[in-house]
């Protein structure tokens, strides 16, 4: 799955650790979720865009081919 | 609370439970040796170490609950791989016993050898995942 994690963070300055403060999970889960490698749980998703004020479709994009994964 | 946190806090608990772990068997190892117990004596004895493993396996658990979900996934994969070495290892090797007298090797060994797979396997995993150095444990 595709995100705008990153580009939304760089967008207010912060940190992958300030971010993963504010969600309460580690730098190393924000690094993991940035890169593609691990695709969040549904709370932490809602959370996610609860914090940069945006919906969950916004932040995360489906990738051709993931329909059926 | 923070990885950081969970780890600290598993630590605390972790490394006295370990020690007590070690000086227990060897002070049952060195008993055993020097006959100082009885036999009955021994046997109760001998459970001392299971004491301090069950802290330790209960302090493993409650880290495990206190990482953030992409922490835990890496843990709980470790230790799926853990207990499918150990496993397997327990297998053909009991087998070998059963079937072609292979020497016996004690049962002891399972926690140490699970142990062994589950850190080598976290180290695999964690790196796989993007999770270098230390910030695979903090």
């Amino acid at each position: 799955m595709k995100n705008r994690l990153k580009v939304l963070r760089a967008e207010r300055d912060w940190s992958q650790a300030t971010l993963g403060d504010k969600l309460d999970v580690s730098r190393q889960t924000i690094n993991a979720i940035e890169t593609g490698r691990y695709d969040p749980s549904l709370p932490l998703a809602f959370k996610i865009a609860r914090l940069f004020e945006r919906t969950i479709e916004d932040i995360f994009e489906q990738q051709t081919g993931e329909e059926n994964a | 609370m923070t990885s950081k946190h969970a780890h600290r806090r598993y630590m605390k608990l972790f490394i006295p439970a370990m020690v007590l772990y070690v000086v227990s068997i060897t002070g049952v190892a060195l008993a055993r040796a020097f006959n100082i117990l009885p036999e009955p004596v021994l046997y109760a004895v001998s459970t001392i170490p299971a004491i301090f493993m069950i802290i330790w396996i209960l302090g493993h658990m409650r880290y495990i609950y206190e990482l953030d979900e992409f922490m835990q996934k890496l843990q709980v994969k470790a230790i799926l791989l853990g207990l499918a070495g150990i496993m397997i290892i327990a297998t053909i090797w009991g087998l070998m016993e059963v079937l072609a007298s292979a020497p016996a090797l004690p049962v002891f060994y399972v926690v140490p050898g699970f142990y062994f797979i589950y850190g080598l396997a976290y180290i695999i995993i964690a790196k796989r995942a993007g999770v270098k150095g230390w910030g695979a444990y903090l």
